[in-house]
């Protein structure tokens, strides 16, 4: 049924606008992950769906006519255990026109905000990967925004998610949301504010300015009236070790704050380095994981004895991990980023600590652009302190590759 | 003998400023040959050499608004939807594959690809003040040779030495000197006719730090368009109708 609809919109597209350019894009995106055997959080193949080795297709699709605008791709993933999987996303289908003299968006497109490269509060309705980008093309959201323009000045009102409620994703809750865009010489300001049934509202505010030649600052703030966490009661408890059914549970918080301030500069011989620093109230602190893996530990400790199901153990096991899903995994982050531009090369290297529990992740990539021709290599590594989050992590690093080309 | 210094300030009050006048003047002329005064959407085809060999090439809509306003939109299909945004010595960029729009500084301009920037900067008369330092023939053009000091801090080419044909005033050879003082381009400007006018129809850079690269830009085609202001707003970066006015 999606893939007749999708069909459908880019048919009606192409009449619509009748055949404008295309663009075509091929991607092989191979990725090796390197199992942590370690952690506590590791569990045998059979228990787990992440394989070591994988190899994704990507075809997209890329047409842009006027204000219409139209993003498609159909993937393939073989994995190293397990039968092909086939999937299709219409990442965005919009049009960005006039109506009665204003600007007006209909459709699916990627809306983002934020001003910072590891974190991004102000991406309250989109988040996009600043960091990862050609290696995963993002998905927008379908929304109604109507835009004010003046020569410094901006104001967006946006419907997203239109009827939708609160979805188990938070990426699709219905919201409403507002922004005001300003800049004034060498700065630039932002106020956004959002409306939605999980958070029941959020206001932030966020800044850019140049210094100099070289030198940029930034920062953002957004306060949550509320939000939310997926926790483990049985952490931090004295109770019962396992549960019979997935314990995870939805924890409300009320007054979250998010912020970052960084820096970056740029040297004439092709150098930028980039220092962030961020706090996340939606992620966990260093005595949450330090709970929960201790938890794990016991639970862990129970392999083998006397009529303990091994099923239970590692289902439980399994049901932790969530915990990795979070944005970001320690409430406290430092980021550091140094990059070479070239004419055709980039590579790069980044350092994410978190220093309330001595973790680090540390990516290298490089990038290669050709005429019609796209390289990117993300290598990852993860590590720190005994009972660190990122230690504890079931892989302890990665390698992902992008080949790309382009057709059009 | 108590006329002379009489004379000499008399000299300094009349002939000083018709001096800075007409270096003005030229700037203004020579400006004309590369843009006209209106808004104007500028195709522009550049390739990049390398040992004489095509490295690179890209096709760009520019679209100029007087006041130092430049919107620049790749076209090819590696770029698409990579817009640089040039508000006097201001910058953004939205990068290929993002619907976010970067402030970036004047420096990480400069890095990589550098030639949007002297794709998007196409007068001297708003950014630098100029003064006439003397005769020269250049490639066989006898020319008059003028000083440039860019009138701000933040401008990639601090000073120019620009030579304009003594006959019609068209710019001939433009030397490109950065903040450090060192020479980083030359730039050579062909004329032709263009829609129907004597218009500077092309320029070629030679890098003067990497001789071996050299960019050649072609001015392909002139739009004379109303742009309105918010076109030149960063957040409207974000937006794909530009094409609708």
């Amino acid at each position: 049924m999606r893939t007749l609809l999708l069909a459908a919109l880019i048919a009606v597209w192409a009449l619509a606008v009748q055949a404008g350019p295309l663009d075509v894009r091929y991607r092989a995106l191979p990725e090796y992950d390197e199992e942590n055997r370690e952690s506590p959080f590791f569990l045998p193949d059979s228990f787990h769906s992440s394989p070591e080795r994988q190899l994704r297709h990507e075809l997209e699709l890329h047409a842009q006519e006027g204000g219409w605008n139209l993003t498609a791709t159909a993937s393939a993933l073989n994995q190293e255990h397990g039968s092909p999987q086939y999937d299709r996303v219409l990442n965005e289908l919009f049009l960005d026109t006039r109506v009665f003299e204003q600007d007006v968006t209909l459709g699916k497109k990627v809306l983002s905000w934020g001003v910072g490269l590891g974190f991004r509060p102000l991406d309250v309705i989109q988040r996009e990967p600043r960091l990862d980008r050609f290696m995963t093309s993002p998905e927008g959201v379908p929304l109604l925004a109507w835009q004010h323009f003046d020569a410094s000045t901006e104001w967006t009102i946006v419907y997203a998610n239109p009827l939708r409620g609160k979805d188990n994703d938070p990426r699709l809750d219905e919201s409403g949301a507002g922004r005001m865009f300003l800049t004034l010489g060498n700065l630039d300001l932002q106020g956004v504010v959002r409306f939605n049934e999980r958070n029941r509202y959020e206001a932030g505010a966020g800044f850019a300015r140049v210094i100099g030649d070289a030198w940029q600052v930034h920062g953002e703030a957004l306060y949550l009236n509320r939000y939310e966490r997926q926790i483990n009661p049985l952490a931090g408890q004295a109770g019962p070790l396992l549960a019979r059914i997935d314990p995870i549970a939805t924890e409300t918080g009320d007054t979250g704050l998010q912020a970052l301030l960084g820096v970056t500069n740029s040297y004439a011989g092709g150098i930028t380095w980039s220092l962030e620093i961020w706090y996340d109230d939606e992620a966990y602190t260093a005595g949450e994981w330090a709970d929960l893996i201790d938890l794990i530990r016991r639970q862990r400790a129970l392999l083998g004895k006397p009529g303990v199901p091994r099923n239970a153990v590692l289902g439980n096991v399994g049901f932790s991990s969530v915990y990795f899903d979070s944005r970001n995994l320690v409430r406290e982050n430092a980021f550091v980023r140094v990059s070479y531009t070239g004419e055709r090369w980039e590579p790069a290297l980044e350092g994410l600590f978190t220093p309330t529990d001595g973790g680090w992740a540390a990516t290298a990539r490089l990038s290669y652009q050709g005429d019609r021709f796209r390289f990117q290599a993300r290598l990852r590594r993860f590590g720190g302190a005994e009972g660190s989050a990122y230690r504890a992590l079931p892989t302890t690093g990665s390698l992902l590759l992008s080949l790309e080309w382009s057709f059009g | 003998m108590s006329r002379l210094p009489i004379a000499l300030i008399a000299w300094f009050l009349i002939a000083v400023p018709a001096i800075a006048q007409d270096a003005a003047e030229l700037l203004r002329e020579a400006d004309a040959f590369r843009l006209p005064d209106a808004s104007v959407r500028v195709v522009t085809n550049v390739r990049l050499l390398r040992n004489g060999a095509l490295d690179k090439e890209r096709t760009y809509a520019v679209y100029v608004k007087p006041g130092r306003k430049s919107l620049v939109i790749s076209r090819h299909p590696s770029e698409q939807g990579q817009k640089i945004l040039m508000l006097d010595e201001r910058f953004w960029i939205i990068l290929p594959g993002s619907r976010l729009p970067v402030r970036i500084t004047p420096m990480q301009k400069l890095l990589g690809e550098a030639a949007t920037g002297d794709v998007a900067s196409m007068t001297w008369s708003d950014g630098y003040t100029g003064k006439i330092a003397g005769k020269e023939t250049v490639n066989g053009v006898p020319c008059i040779h003028l000083t440039l000091a860019a009138q701000d801090a933040g401008v990639s080419y601090q000073r120019v030495e620009l030579y304009v044909a003594e006959q019609g005033h068209w710019p001939v050879r433009a030397d490109l000197y950065v903040i450090s003082g060192k020479l980083a381009k030359q730039a050579l400007f062909t004329l032709g006719d263009v829609d129907g006018r004597r218009r500077v129809n092309a320029m070629t850079l030679v890098d003067a730090i990497q001789p071996q690269r050299k960019t050649e830009v072609q001015y392909q085609s002139f739009t004379n368009m109303d742009i309105p202001d918010k076109v030149y707003n960063p957040a409207y970066l974000a937006r794909t109708d530009l094409g609708d006015w």
